[in-house]
């Protein structure tokens, strides 16, 4: 095989990733590193789940189109909230959260945060079968006419026990 | 002249020379002469001598309260990116750090799981060796590497805790837990020291390229609070 033979497969990939429309990292960064939060609870029994924070890096506002489980196997989800960072953020908690925080929620789903905002995201999570679910978790959004798509590399696992 | 590349010093071995670079031509000046001297591609590297194994930090682990497990896994596959020394004289203190070279793991080795509140920074084993540069024209040059993993496990308890800010902690339940597989689980400033002949301190950081593995889980309602970051993106975690 020539080497033009064996370039052009890379160069068609190339150009068929390119009009794919990628848009890059957005303004809410790029996935943290990998790793799993594991919630103890019992099947069915909801659970807060908010380690992350959603932070408007960019100089424009970033339109929330959604938030969902990614892979959602054995695990449900009910309706993601958005809340300001006060003192800690919600973590693992029984749902629903407390707290001055928890008062001030907002919807996650067309949310919109301002350049330089950070709000907590947190997820209703609750199990669906034994011995336990997981997913990692996407957000979509959109900010000065793009969209993205951020799935984070650290997932929830909802488990009757977690093991260390 | 060019110091190795790592890729070159990862593939050498005690008892190993270096594959010679001879010159793909030579022209001569007006004289007829051809000067070695002003072009020093003529090289030959050795092992020079063997500076036995010594305790090199890989990772850490943080808790503050008692009733948290904690477990750093150097697990299969995970590498840690050691400084390499370079020296012109090869006399004790002359070395300064170049570049680094990744070593990894051929198997796991476990750290013991702690339960009480410490400060935990745990090393494993790493051979090193100080290798000897020839090259036309050029003085010797000399420089120390990490070889070979040798595992083993050691703790040492640093003073105090990392700064955690609050807007870098995440409440948690009793009974839950985190895995943190990280791309980038530890930076050490003094990660090794090779001491006389050498007189060297290098850094070292884990997991570069591969995953190492910190377990961490509260049988108490806590906190994980990230040192530079909330936990997620965190270069370490303090439990609280």
């Amino acid at each position: 095989m020539t080497r033009r033979a064996l370039m052009l497969p890379l160069v068609m990939t190339l150009a068929a990733a390119a009009c794919a429309g990628d848009p890059g990292t957005g303004p809410l960064g790029p996935a943290g590193n990998g790793g799993q939060q594991c919630i103890p609870a019992p099947l069915g029994v909801p659970r807060a789940m908010g380690d992350f924070t959603l932070h408007n890096t960019g100089t424009a506002p970033v339109s929330v189109n959604s938030v969902t489980l990614t892979d959602p196997r054995g695990l449900a989800q009910g309706k993601p909230w958005l809340l300001p960072v006060i003192g800690e953020l919600v973590g693992t908690a029984l749902w629903p959260p407390q707290g001055r925080a928890w008062a001030r929620r907002i919807p996650a789903d067309g949310a919109v945060l301002r350049p330089g905002q950070a709000l907590n995201l947190v997820l209703e999570v609750r199990r669906t079968r034994n011995p336990s679910g997981t997913s990692q978790v996407t957000i979509d959004y959109a900010a000065s006419g793009t969209t993205y798509s951020l799935t984070e590399g650290w997932s929830v696992q909802v488990a009757g026990t977690c093991s260390a | 002249m060019a110091e190795p590349s790592s890729s070159v010093l990862a593939k050498l071995r005690p008892g190993q020379e270096m594959p010679m670079v001879v010159p793909s031509k030579a022209v001569a000046n007006s004289a007829g002469i051809v000067n070695l001297i002003e072009a020093p591609d003529y090289c030959v590297g050795a092992f020079y001598k063997n500076l036995g194994k010594k305790l090199t930090y890989v990772g850490a682990t943080y808790a503050t309260v008692n009733r948290i497990t904690m477990h750093f896994s150097y697990t299969e596959g995970a590498s840690s990116s050691l400084e390499v020394g370079f020296s012109a004289s090869g006399k004790q203190g002359t070395f300064h750090g170049n570049g680094s070279i990744s070593q990894s793991t051929t198997f796991e080795q476990d750290m013991p799981a702690t339960t009480n509140a410490s400060k935990n920074w745990w090393r494993t084993y790493f051979r090193y060796g100080e290798y000897i540069l020839v090259c036309s024209g050029i003085g010797d040059q000399y420089w120390t590497q990490a070889y070979q993993w040798d595992a083993g496990d050691a703790v040492t308890h640093p003073r105090f805790f990392p700064r955690t800010p609050g807007f870098d902690c995440v409440g948690e339940l009793s009974g839950s837990a985190i895995k943190d597989d990280r791309t980038k689980a530890a930076s050490f400033a003094a990660g090794f020291t090779l001491g006389a002949p050498i007189g060297f301190t290098g850094s070292a950081q884990t997991g570069w390229t591969h995953d190492a593995q910190i377990d961490y889980k509260w049988h108490v309602n806590g906190s994980a609070c990230g040192t530079n970051n909330e936990p997620p993106y965190a270069a370490a975690i303090v439990a609280k």
